[in-house]
């Protein structure tokens, strides 16, 4: 890609107000995902925006050196994410209900730890969230990386 | 009183398709995406459905137009002379 302009006033504001905006707001609709719209897609998708704004600003040169997340912890977390949902899955099994039918799950006591009164089929559907986040974002940010790569340095 | 602002996306919406089909530019044809997007997700939001709005406006609006541009960019375009 071409040598990003240093110290322009749309650098400024996007690095210091949209970047922590769009984080914010990604990790309020990734909790408030199974009670109002939105969910673990949308929040990866606007935290992988933010993660690619970031990028394109190009804020990272600033750190000599380092290219912000390298790709293989990128690929770590977007295996994480569907390892969540499957073994969030066969945990259910494991409880003897049906695959994903995360009612079975025994949570309560994270009720108790965080002082909520969830049902557990809200609980299994926020750490399916959770994996469904961690995927989405992770791999959105691949894609760009791989399409953004010097084609002569290869 | 919200029906004409819905005329006006839809318009919008069939003309910026229009635009992303017919311009000669690459780079141009994915801004008009952009703007594509933006106005789907616009109407369906006026239509109630605000969970696939979100996504829309954050992928269709957002990464594509990213991941588009930096498709374009790695093309190599060569000239005859």
């Amino acid at each position: 890609m071409n040598q990003p302009y240093e110290s322009t006033i749309l650098k400024f504001i996007a690095k210091n107000f949209l970047v922590p905006l769009m984080v914010v707001f990604a990790i309020y609709v990734l909790i408030h995902g199974e009670s109002s719209p939105g969910g673990g897609f949308q929040a990866g998708a606007i935290f992988a925006s933010a993660i690619i704004l970031v990028r394109l600003i190009g804020a990272n040169t600033q750190t000599q050196g380092s290219k912000g997340l390298p790709m293989p912890l990128l690929i770590i977390a977007a295996s994480t994410g569907l390892g969540i949902y499957v073994v969030t899955g066969i945990l259910a099994q494991l409880f003897g209900a049906n695959y994903l039918d995360y009612a079975a799950i025994p949570l309560q006591w994270f009720n108790e730890f965080a002082g909520e009164n969830r049902t557990n089929r809200a609980m299994g559907m926020w750490i399916i969230e959770l994996g469904v986040f961690l995927g989405v974002a992770s791999v959105l940010v691949i894609i760009f990386d791989l399409l953004s790569k010097d084609p002569e340095n290869d | 009183m919200i029906w004409w602002i819905e005329l006006l996306l839809f318009g919008l919406l069939i003309t910026s398709a229009i635009v992303a089909l017919q311009v000669k530019d690459m780079i141009a044809a994915v801004a008009s995406l952009s703007v594509y997007s933006f106005l789907a997700a616009s109407l369906l939001a006026l239509m109630g459905a605000v969970d696939v709005a979100l996504t829309e406006a954050a992928l269709g609006a957002g990464v594509t137009g990213v991941l588009l541009t930096a498709a374009i960019s790695m093309l190599r375009r060569r000239s005859v002379d």
